[in-house]
Formats: C-alpha cells, structure tokens, sequence
C-alpha cells in the first residue's frame, strides 16, 4: 500500500500539484460546507489510523491517506478561492507543498567512520575526525560535538556538527542523529541524517503565513 | 527552591485561590474587587515558586510531566482569572480551581523530580516558546471544556460568547506552539513533522478543533452538537499530552523526554 514515491518525483508532483488548483477553481461546487465537513471528517479519520498505528508501521505514506489529503486541499483550496484567509492558505501551502515534496526529498541516515570516507549516493563522502562528548558535573550529557570532514570533488571541508545546529552543505543538510553510546567520547563513529528537500522554502513560507494568520485571528 | 518547597507554595496559592472562588460564588463583598485580588494572589504565588524553581535549577522547568503540570495548573488559574474578570462567570473560577488544585495533587504526590541538566536537543531559543505557548492553550481550551460542560448540565446557561473568544485565543496559540514545534523539529531532527506520536496526535487534536469551528460556523443553533465537539477536541488533547506515552508506539517518540537518553 506504501506508495513509491520515485514515481512522482519533478515535474510529475507538480503537475499535480496545480491540477489539485485548477480542479479546486474550475468545480466551484467543491467550496461547499457540506464537502468540507467530509473532508475534514475523512482527514480526522486518516490520521486517527496513524494514530493508533503500531511503531514504525507509516499509514501516511499510503494511497488512503495520501487520497484523503488530496481531497482535502481540493476543498480547501476551492474555499480560499470563494474566500481568502491567511491561516486557511497557510495550512494550505504547508500541506500541498509537504506532500508533494515528498516525492523530490530524500532523508538519509549514514554511519560516518573515524577511518574512511563513506560511500553512498551522496554526492559528497564523511569522515568523522573527532567526536566529544562535554558532560554536566552530574554526568549527564550537555553537548555532543562532531568534527566532521566533507570531501566533495577532491576537495575537504571540515565541519562542527551539534545537536540543533545542522551543517548545510551543497543543498544538503547534515544533522548529528547518533553515535556509540557505551564508548563516549571514544565513539568510533557518529550517525549523521542527511536531507535533501527543495520544497522545504514553500513549506517554510506555509508555516509563516499560518503563525501570521493564527496572530491575526487572536488579535480581531 | 525545590520540589519540596512545592507543597507550601501550593498551599498558600491554594488558599487565595478558594478564598477568591468562594467570593466570587456567593458574593459575599459588594465588587469584586476582593475576588480578582484574592485569585490574582494565587496566581502570583505559584508564579513565584516556578520562578523560584527556574533560578535554582539553572534551567526553565519544562522538561518533565510533572513540570508542564506546574506550568498547567498556573495558566489554567489565569486563564479563568482572565474570564471572570472579562465575563463575570461567578462559577468558572470554582472550576478553574478544582482543575488546577488536580494537577497540583498529581504533583504532590508524583511530582517529576528530574535531573537538574538540560540534555542537548532541548537547548534551543524554540524550546520556552514551544512548550510555554502550548501549556497556554491547553489552559484556555481546559475553560472552554469546562463551559461547554457546563452549558450541557445547565442548558439555560449563556456561555457561547466566552467559548467563542476562549476558542479562539486556545486554538492560535495551539496553533503557534505546533508550528514553533515543527520549525524547532527541521533545525533539530532534520523534518519539519515525522509523523511522530505526539504530532499526530496534536495533529488530530487540531483538525479535530477546526472541526468543531466549523460546525459552530455551519450550524450556529446546534448547541449540543458544538459542545460534544469541543469535549471530544479537549479529550483528544489529553491523549496528545500525556495519553500517548500509553499507546504502544509511544516508546519510540522522540518526545519522550523522561525515558530516552536523547
């Protein structure tokens, strides 16, 4: 049921992306309450799946939901064109934005060793150099420092990676996950996530619009 | 300032705010000047001991469950503060009390004494505004559930006004602590919203919100229906709350501060 998100990668997504506008404008019907009431309905319903779901198992990842959210910003853009609301569009573009990005993002996770360069389909190879472990007097972890080398076309960077503070890097963003817990600061290793995602601009941009709306409905 | 000076600022606080909800439901005083004093004494109070225990900890106090409920059980008392001083229900800071004096109990006895160190992935400028905004909110739709409680024993009673404006003011910071959270997730866990127990479930609970707006929007008569759907939306927060760390992926939430190592 997993969809296979390849399939729908640039400029498929798109093209659906404003087929879901264009459907929205041209069947004004679809801005009725009674459609919205079952699209909201049928959302609580999905989501409420992936709520009860065992660990692991992503329900949002298949074709139910993924329909049910289509369906969803139909409506809900069909609304906005009858009547426009800050925090209605924001919601909006977070969600059209997220769930097509889907399809052109990548998050992986990546063993980086002390010894050698990694080898995966990035087009850039990590070495760990150095890892730290600074802990309170009690013991208990108060930052974890990666010094990381980036090698890309022959050429290295050397990188800190924090907790919080993610390195970007050709497009990319590179995130401290995980290390070897039982050795410390010894760790011969570290777990880096790194992701990709173009669309993160328009979901960033959704998520601004959508504070800006929910100040202005506290507000009036 | 420690857990164990938790009991005399609770009891001091708790004695202004009976003696405030009291005054206010029988009125014994002419204005309610004495009421408002009495209640905002409370509040201060317990401000004071969460200040207290901020400067001594070296840390804000948000970590645990068990000081989001110190948190909770402060706000819920303003927030019923705010709406009696707004719309003079003399019964609403009787609730607010019984409801603060709740979690104040939990906290008594099961109080969440945690080390006095703030693990890496929570130092962040997003982490006092995500968590204080939201223990806001949960403060505000707590008053609107009890209204709309309220309003389902006593139907004579006229609270639609209060749980519009409440509603409202609950569900935008709701909103704002959610989207605090899914900016503070892309700087720290690399995705705006993995689907995570608890975002799920705060999603529901939000979804289930503006249902209820929209119910209320579409058929402004249907009382009892609007009521039902704002318990419902309010027993769906608790589940995002607390509620989940019972469900059986719960483990595997990277919001489960008080188990996981980071």
């Amino acid at each position: 049921m997993t969809i296979n998100t390849v399939l729908f990668a640039f400029p498929v997504n798109l093209i659906i992306g404003l087929s879901i506008v264009f459907a929205a404008w041209r069947f004004k019907s679809l801005s009725s309450d009674r459609h919205m009431t079952v699209a909201l309905f049928l959302l609580i319903a999905a989501a409420l799946v992936q709520g009860f779901m065992p660990s692991q198992a992503s329900f949002t990842r298949s074709w139910p939901f993924v329909i049910v959210l289509t369906w969803f910003l139909t409506v809900l853009a069909s609304r906005l064109f009858r009547r426009f609301s800050l925090a209605g569009f924001g919601l909006w573009l977070a969600l059209w934005a997220g769930m097509l990005g889907t399809a052109d993002a990548s998050l992986t996770r990546v063993l980086v060793h002390r010894e050698e360069y990694t080898q995966t389909e990035l087009p850039f190879g990590m070495r760990l150099e150095d890892f730290q472990v600074n802990r309170y007097q009690t013991g208990e972890p108060m930052e974890y420092r990666a010094q990381i080398i980036l090698r890309h076309a022959g050429l290295e960077h050397s990188k800190t990676l924090r907790v919080n503070h993610p390195v970007h890097f050709r497009g990319y963003q590179v995130y401290l996950a995980d290390y070897d817990i039982s050795k410390g600061s010894d760790s011969d290793y570290c777990i880096v996530m790194v992701t990709r995602q173009p669309w993160r601009w328009l979901v960033f941009a959704g998520i601004l619009l959508m504070l800006g709306g929910a100040f202005k409905i506290f507000i009036l | 300032m420690t857990w164990e000076h938790h009991i005399i600022f609770a009891a001091v606080a708790t004695v202004f705010w009976i003696a405030g909800s009291v005054t206010a439901s029988t009125q014994v005083r002419k204005g309610p000047v004495w009421t408002i004093s009495f209640y905002s004494a409370g509040v201060v109070v317990y401000a004071a001991y969460i200040a207290g225990l901020w400067v001594s900890m070296q840390r804000p106090p948000l970590m645990t469950l068990g000081e989001t409920r110190l948190w909770y059980s402060l706000f819920l008392s303003l927030s019923g503060l705010i709406t009696y001083i707004r719309w003079r229900y003399k019964w609403i800071l009787s609730l607010t009390t019984v409801m603060s004096l709740v979690f104040v109990a939990v906290n008594v006895l099961r109080p969440g004494i945690h080390e006095q160190v703030l693990m890496p992935v929570l130092q962040s400028i997003w982490f006092i505004p995500h968590v204080t905004v939201y223990m806001f909110s949960y403060a505000l739709l707590a008053c609107t559930f009890l209204l709309a409680v309220a309003a389902l024993v006593k139907p004579s009673l006229d609270v639609l006004p209060a749980i519009d404006k409440l509603s409202r003011a609950g569900l935008s910071f709701f909103t704002a602590g959610m989207l605090l959270g899914a900016l503070w997730a892309k700087q720290s866990w690399g995705d705006y919203w993995t689907w995570d127990p608890k975002e799920t479930w705060a999603g529901i609970t939000w979804l289930l919100y503006v249902l209820f707006f929209h119910i209320k929007e579409i058929r402004p008569r249907a009382r009892k229906l609007i009521f039902v759907s704002l318990i419902l939306a309010f027993l769906s927060l608790q589940i995002c709350w607390y509620g989940f760390q019972y469900l059986p992926q719960a483990s595997r939430s990277l919001h489960n501060y008080e188990t996981n190592v980071h």
